[in-house]
């Protein structure tokens, strides 16, 4: 759907670092593409190029095989339109009200029928849960309500693509549920494509698919959220992670500094999370484990389960321990 | 004080020189000065259509008209409106002159108030796909109708005021009045009376503007 070659760029003046760094990353159709990283990382100049409000220096960027980066500034509005964006501030116009912000896209693409204006501004104020706040000014509504006239907004011309740039980063949490619960309905019911930015792990985890996680203009890793979420390789998806109540390295030291046996990091995924395979494992082999940390629930719709536990035993009951959790197919890292 | 002296006839048609002579003002000052700070906006750097060259040359016109002294620009003005409308004098002569002083003024404020419409709006607006002219007209214009009628109401009193300065070269309307009868003959109670109408007239435009400005904002 959305395929990004090699885009860099760099904005003059700042110093040398730049705002992205050779980008490569493709995004299949119906996916919702996660893009994380701290502020300064280039995520926000990395979504806006996807619509070229930014130009990047070099590379190419194509929409449905389209080269997006070939297109000249004359061209551009129309390949505009099959792009939907909601914004971190929703940028609505003030001076319109909420039916007008949801058509105002419908009459720039030039629709002269206002009949059917009406009725497909009606329709997408039904999708988004607004029908009876049409005749409202944006002033008087709350946040998550004028972000949800900004999802409408964004759907009017039928996009192929949602963009979202940290559209949920300006709510309180409970607001948040609800627009990322907004999106993944979208998302299934009209099987759009969403890429997002967001420096939250918990947006990631709970609406994304795939993740790529930038530092410093560079994607410095990136997979399946379930991967990246369970199994991070970069520091930076770590420290991230920790904001969200995953232990970090620290943590793990101090654990492992006070534990006799061995210290294991066992992970579910799936249907094996709700079997009681850690309590088979012990009568198998005799051991008696200590859970020290962990976590189970969801990723998207993705059960899963993450436990740090020591096995009450000396280190030679280790290989048994081990063939035990292969035979059940768990998943084990031996931290100490 | 002797009221009886007054001639209200000649007051009343000072009234409605003085009406005229900023109405016409600023009508034109409008329809010059609007389309003048829209370009400045978007000529500026990091707007829509930034063309430095072209800024600076707006820019530097829009201040020299602003430096100059209004009673200057009357005069120099003088060949410039014969050759416009055939006379310096009276009501008509007097609208150029106010216009060349109002318009940059104009153009300033407009250009300062497009500059508060929040850039995430024109931001929006291009993600959707709009055209540099539907943004100007169907955008940036409506949002900033509120902030556009308060400059209009504050260079409509300016314009009040200069009107009465254009009464010196026979412009007519209440400044000339006030100028002839109050000042040169002495007749304190025409300039009382012809002040206090200015200041009502002011008050009044004033109610009136920011009425307008209370009607369409939408905050």
């Amino acid at each position: 759907m959305i395929r990004i070659e090699n885009i860099s760029k760099t904005y003059p003046g700042r110093d040398a670092a730049r705002a992205l760094d050779s980008i490569s990353l493709q995004v299949g159709r119906g996916e919702i593409f996660g893009v994380i990283g701290r502020s300064g990382a280039g995520k926000s100049t990395l979504i806006r190029c996807l619509n070229l409000l930014e130009r990047p220096d070099s590379g190419r960027i194509f929409l449905e095989d389209e080269a997006l980066t070939a297109l000249s500034p004359r061209q551009l509005p129309d390949v505009r339109r099959r792009i939907g964006m909601v914004f971190q501030h929703f940028n609505l116009l003030q001076s319109k009200t909420v039916a007008q912000n949801v058509a105002f896209p419908l009459t720039l693409a030039g629709n002269r029928d206002k009949a059917a204006v009406r009725r497909r501004v009606a329709e997408l104020l039904d999708l988004v849960g607004l029908s009876a706040l049409g005749d409202r000014y944006p002033a008087s509504l709350s946040g998550g309500q004028k972000q949800r006239v900004g999802i409408a907004r964004a759907l009017a011309n039928k996009p192929r693509v949602l963009l979202s740039d940290e559209a949920t980063s300006a709510l309180d949490p409970q607001t948040t549920q609800s627009i990322l619960d907004l999106l993944l309905d979208i998302n299934r019911r009209l099987g759009l494509t969403i890429v997002l930015i967001t420096h939250e792990m918990s947006v990631i985890r709970s609406l994304c698919d795939r993740v790529a996680v930038l530092e410093r203009g560079q994607i410095v890793e990136s997979g399946p959220v379930t991967d990246v979420f369970l199994h991070p390789r970069h520091a930076v998806t770590r420290s991230l992670l920790a904001e969200s109540g995953q232990p970090d390295e620290r943590e793990l030291a101090r654990l492992a500094g006070r534990a006799s046996g061995p210290l294991l990091r066992l992970t579910f995924v799936g249907e094996k999370t709700y079997a009681p395979l850690l309590s088979q494992t012990s009568r198998e082999t005799g051991l008696e484990f200590n859970i020290l940390q962990g976590s189970i629930g969801r990723i998207k719709d993705t059960p899963y389960g993450q436990l740090l536990i020591e096995a009450v035993a000396g280190g030679d009951a280790l290989p048994a321990l081990q063939a035990a959790l292969t035979r059940r197919n768990i998943h084990h890292e031996v931290i100490a | 004080m002797n009221w009886s002296v007054l001639d209200w006839h000649e007051i009343g048609q000072a009234v409605v020189d003085t009406v005229t002579m900023s109405g016409f003002s600023l009508l034109f000052t409008i329809v010059l000065g609007l389309p003048l700070g829209v370009a400045m906006f978007l000529t500026a750097k990091g707007r829509l259509m930034p063309q430095s060259g072209l800024y600076a040359l707006l820019s530097l016109v829009v201040n020299f008209l602003r430096s100059v002294p209004f009673v200057i620009l009357l005069i120099l003005m003088i060949p410039l409106t014969v050759w416009l409308i055939g006379t310096s004098i009276g009501v008509a002569g007097a609208v150029p002159p106010l216009v060349a002083a109002a318009a940059p003024f104009y153009a300033r404020l407009v250009e300062n108030v497009l500059r508060e419409v929040d850039h995430g709006v024109v931001e929006a607006c291009l993600a959707m796909g709009a055209r540099r002219r539907q943004i100007v007209l169907f955008a940036l214009l409506p949002e900033a109708l509120p902030g556009l009628l308060a400059a209009a109401t504050v260079t409509g009193v300016a314009l009040v005021s200069y009107s009465a300065m254009a009464g010196a070269i026979g412009g007519g309307g209440l400044g000339d009045l006030a100028i002839r009868y109050g000042y040169q003959r002495f007749e304190i109670e025409v300039m009382v009376v012809t002040v206090a109408l200015m200041v009502l007239l002011v008050q009044l435009l004033q109610w009136a503007g920011d009425r307008l400005v209370l009607h369409f904002s939408r905050r």
